[in-house]
């Protein structure tokens, strides 16, 4: 791991750390007798800076098999952001577009992704995927998916 | 006789065969192992009761143990984790024209062995309960500081960067409401998250999504696979009962043993099981070759092991290694407190389960091997079609605990950094084991200076706490010294 790859991972710990001890302050940290809210935070906190800046302090080696030598968060590949992304958008169009629509809209950039190259199989595929599943888990299982529009509409 | 009966209920009965035919399947599809598929199933348990549950999630587990054998042997594809070592030779005995061998003493085996274990865990269970109903506070958080730290010590990466995930883990368990003074803690205002991060979530999202997101990005290409061969011969002949007699009843006794030690399971049991019958063979230079040794010791260690890992979740209320933390968290969700007074409280669910597994390990020997075909087959579904479809079903998963969008949030933005500390050198096992044990090992822990005045000498004092913790002092000196740990022991799968 390079120098600045240590720095940027230790950076974020150290941050993490910080965040949570201000937290923990805030909630009152008791004492040992009588420990609050804060208490076990706070120490967590502790634990986490003290580890972060063994991170940065660490000796520097060679890639062992099996170690993807990569510093957070960059070198995230597209594929995965793009997925990453397409969840939090199926969560914030979930209740309004109800769970079919935003599952087909889902399955038909995900298949896409993967490799499916045909729009006419990506769509099918995506319309079994989301039917089927609505009929199983829905239907079936008793599930209670968002209607939304589609199925407010049909009701 | 009173646990066969209420495991051979119908309801209970259908669930141990959900559960194992599903952890076969799951054992069988490279790409999510017991750990992601578990996450999955946990949010389905929900609405049933804690016996069927535990039948359920069990026989997932130990189910996933059988499926993982017949990728690697056929395709030298680890099914799942535990199943590695069976590759180096099971795959060359099919090559070889002896799959049907492979399949069946691996089968066999697993079945032996996990009988096995299911008698060592209900021999062995109640001898333990009696001598741990005796501890207290200090020593139950002694007990599962030593399980991160033991788990932390046999992951991936570096120890600093385990211990980051154990601790970012207890972190995590504590956002919601402090159980004592009944004050938000590390909600930063959000009312969806005063009751806490959902486990099944951040389970579904740090190792089924997760381990999608790096799928998907490997391997998009089809993989379908062509089998050539027709396979035939299940049955071991008896030159194959004679040499794999001796491996089988090793790697029971190894399994077993392995499986009861925290941060030990069906991986660690599996690759000691190799290394010991590649030890005793007389012909160690054999092993890589093809020998059916290579096959019956791991197979069934793998097995056993996940018999004994249920000993410190039963009796102890510790879980031994992540899987067991999602069955302890399934339990708590069902208001069930595993520990000493499990088997009294509970004994109906414990003596459940254990007829249960009796009858799971039939049912997965006779399933197996006429099902070979089946899976077979379903190892042909291109993964462009696999994974986006088992993605769908982490999304429906997480949403079905609660019938709330934030909780897919938190599945996606889990799996996200799931992905980001995986591809970073982090394990994120560590992670799970700690915001299981988290509300645990804090309760204990400000029990047990309460006890003492605020002195922390009481984990000193008390030699069970003592000798525990100076253990896991000593694991982390060790490994601070030698400065790098076992390597190749991956948790995450």
């Amino acid at each position: 791991m390079t120098k600045r790859k240590r720095f940027i991972e230790s950076a974020v710990w150290l941050a993490v750390a910080a965040l949570v001890a201000y937290k923990s302050v805030e909630l009152k940290l008791g004492t040992f007798t009588s420990p609050e809210a804060g208490f076990m935070p706070f120490l967590a906190a502790l634990v986490l800076a003290f580890l972060g800046l063994l991170i940065f302090f660490q000796k520097d080696s060679s890639p062992r098999e099996g170690d993807h030598e990569v510093s957070l968060p960059l070198n995230v590949t597209p594929t995965a952001l793009i997925i990453a992304s397409l969840l939090v958008v199926f969560v914030v169009l979930l209740k309004t577009l109800g769970y079919l629509i935003s599952s087909f809209l889902l399955m038909m950039f995900l298949f896409r992704l993967a490799g499916n190259r045909k729009w006419m199989t990506v769509l099918l595929n995506s319309f079994l995927a989301a039917t089927l599943s609505y009929l199983l888990f829905g239907v079936l299982l008793k599930l209670d998916l968002p209607e939304g529009v589609l199925l407010g509409l049909l009701r | 006789m009173a646990g066969l009966e209420a495991a051979l209920q119908p309801i209970n009965f259908f669930y141990c065969f959900i559960g194992t035919l599903l952890g076969t399947l799951l054992g069988v599809l490279p790409g999510i192992g017991p750990l992601a598929g578990i996450a999955l199933l946990l949010p389905l348990t929900y609405g049933l009761t804690p016996t069927a549950a535990m039948i359920l999630l069990a026989g997932v587990y130990y189910g996933c143990q059988y499926g993982g054998s017949t990728t690697s042997i056929l395709m030298n594809v680890p099914g799942e984790v535990s199943s590695i070592v069976t590759c180096l030779d099971g795959n060359k005995m099919a090559k070889q024209g002896r799959a049907g061998a492979a399949l069946g003493i691996a089968a066999f085996g697993s079945f032996i062995a996990g009988t096995g274990g299911v008698v060592g865990l209900m021999l062995i269970s109640v001898p333990v309960a009696k001598v741990t109903v005796k501890f207290g506070p200090p020593e139950f958080f002694s007990l599962m500081v030593l399980a991160i730290v033991i788990l932390t010590s046999i992951s991936r990466g570096s120890t600093a960067k385990a211990m980051i995930m154990a601790v970012l883990g207890f972190i995590l368990s504590f956002i919601g409401i402090d159980p004592v003074s009944g004050r938000e803690r590390l909600t930063f205002g959000s009312i969806q998250l005063t009751s806490g991060i959902e486990l099944s979530s951040l389970a579904i999202g740090l190792f089924g999504v997760s381990e999608m997101l790096i799928n998907m990005e490997e391997s998009i290409e089809t993989t379908a696979i062509q089998l050539k061969q027709k396979i035939k011969g299940y049955l071991p002949t008896l030159k194959d009962w004679r040499m794999s007699a001796g491996p089988i009843t090793r790697g029971t006794i190894v399994g077993f043993v392995t499986g009861t030690i925290p941060g030990g399971g069906a991986i660690v049991a599996s690759f000691v099981s190799y290394a010991l019958e590649k030890r005793l063979s007389k012909h160690p230079e054999k092993f890589g070759t093809g020998t059916i040794e290579g096959v019956a010791g791991p197979e069934s260690a793998n097995n056993s092991a996940t018999s004994g890992a249920f000993i410190p979740l039963l009796t102890m209320g510790i879980p031994s290694n992540v899987i067991m933390a999602l069955l302890l968290g399934a339990l708590m969700i069902h208001g069930i407190r595993p520990g000493p007074l499990f088997l009294v409280e509970h004994k109906d669910i414990f003596w459940a389960v254990i007829g249960s597994m009796y009858i799971g390990n039939v049912m997965l020997l006779v399933l197996n091997l006429p099902l070979i075909p089946l899976w077979v087959q379903l190892l042909k579904v291109p993964n462009r079609i696999l994974l986006p479809t088992i993605l769908l079903i982490c999304v429906i998963g997480s949403y079905s605990v609660n019938n709330n969008v934030f909780d897919i949030l938190v599945m996606a933005l889990a799996g996200i950094a799931g992905y980001v500390l995986r591809k970073s050198g982090y394990e994120v096992a560590p992670l799970c084991l700690a915001f299981v044990l988290g509300p645990t090992m804090e309760n204990s822990f400000r029990q047990a200076l309460i006890m003492s005045d605020g002195s922390f000498s009481i984990f000193v004092t008390r030699p069970i706490a003592a000798v525990t913790l100076a253990f896991a002092a000593l694991a982390l000196g060790v490994l601070a010294i030698k400065g790098r740990k076992i390597p190749g022991v991956q948790l995450d799968t």
